[in-house]
């Protein structure tokens, strides 16, 4: 069993302006140069978990995306195609996968293992599953594992390559937690049940439960199904999606909020390509 | 008009210095004209990326490209002998 020992969040929604180079700016002044919204989205959103507070310095760095830094690539295709230029040299830098992870380890202190995952689909819950393994065999003593996710524009051809319908609307987040086998003076225990399971296998899942639960879903399940799952079985909802846009690594902002604000326990049941995985949360 | 006379040129050359380093702190006036830009006194804090990145903006801004960094060195010292490079007479 892994806990949940801090969590934090960065959430901005399709309407809002988020100034996330001013933010940053205000908390560290000396490391805003180099940095473009996706790395100052992961600082902002691991800083609003970890604070000020020190973390030792072997802790693991875990970083999920489902589009990676996708603007810098942008940038970097424009300028060698359409501008006929070579590209910056710190566009070509941060265009490395883990470059955000670098800066965010660079800023705690981090010495230790920097992993960097991106995906389409269920990427949070593979992230965690490495992060179960690696601290319950041991491997790691500390996780601080984050997701951020950057909105691209425009906002269609985003929908498209995430395969997402028209009225999604999309968000972008930086939301972590810190993760360590430890049960003394963590928040809530977290699980991501190993099954990966098709709808069939989930509702027997379901009916096996034993006690009333609160659920929540992620954003590519589809509303009909998630109306019929309520009904057949005896569930709560656990409502953040009013709150949240869709970004792939939002699941991490559901499972803050639940740290936050819920009571009990929490089924995070997320899907693509008609596979479906479950996290399961309990606030100590 | 040599470079380094050229007010306009060397305004140029320092805002370009500002955007491709991302210091957005320091205004054009701040930069001195005569101080050699990668040392202590010039007070921008400039390394070998910043290096590579007004090559870039020589190259974009200024059409001039400079072979390596033997090259660079020889003609990015301070901007009143960089503007000079860039316009002789």
């Amino acid at each position: 069993m892994i806990y949940i020992h801090k969590s934090g969040s960065i959430n901005v929604r399709q309407e809002e302006t988020f100034d996330v180079k001013a933010a940053w700016k205000k908390v560290s002044p000396s490391m805003i140069r180099r940095t473009d919204r996706f790395i100052q989205l992961s600082l902002l959103g691991a800083y609003n978990t970890i604070g000020q507070e020190e973390i030792p310095e072997e802790s693991a760095l875990y970083m999920a995306s489902g589009q990676g830094n996708l603007a810098v690539f942008k940038r970097l295709r424009d300028q060698r195609y359409i501008y006929k230029q070579p590209p910056k040299p710190v566009d070509f830098i941060n265009s490395l996968s883990n470059t955000s992870g670098f800066y965010v380890a660079q800023f705690f202190g981090l010495l230790g293992k920097n992993l960097n995952v991106s995906r389409h689909g269920l990427v949070i819950e593979n992230i965690l599953m490495l992060a179960q393994a690696d601290l319950e065999q041991g491997r790691e003593k500390q996780i601080l594992l984050g997701g951020v996710d950057e909105l691209q524009e425009p906002l269609d051809f985003t929908r498209r390559t995430l395969g997402l319908c028209d009225d999604h609307l999309l968000g972008e987040g930086s939301n972590w937690l810190l993760l360590s086998a430890q049960k003394e003076e963590a928040l809530a225990s977290i699980e991501v049940l190993s099954d990966q399971m098709d709808s069939l296998k989930l509702k027997a899942y379901f009916a096996s439960l034993q006690q009333k639960t609160q659920v929540a879903f992620g954003g590519r399940c589809e509303s009909v199904w998630v109306e019929e799952i309520l009904k057949l079985y005896d569930f709560e909802l656990f409502e953040y999606a009013s709150e949240c846009d869709f970004y792939e690594t939002n699941p991490l902002f559901a499972l803050h909020r639940f740290v936050e604000e819920g009571r009990g326990e929490l089924l995070f049941i997320n899907t693509f390509n008609a596979q479906y995985r479950v996290i399961k949360v309990v606030l100590i | 008009m040599i470079g380094s006379q050229d007010e306009a040129l060397k305004l140029r050359l320092k805002m370009m210095i500002i955007e491709e380093c991302e210091k957005e702190d320091i205004t054009p006036e701040e930069i001195p004209d005569d101080v050699e830009l990668f040392s202590d006194a010039s007070g921008l804090e400039l390394d070998s990326l910043d290096a590579l990145q007004i090559s870039m903006g020589l190259q974009t801004q200024f059409k001039v490209r400079l072979a390596d960094s033997k090259d660079f060195r020889r003609v990015v010292t301070t901007i009143n002998a960089l503007a000079d490079h860039l316009q002789p007479e």
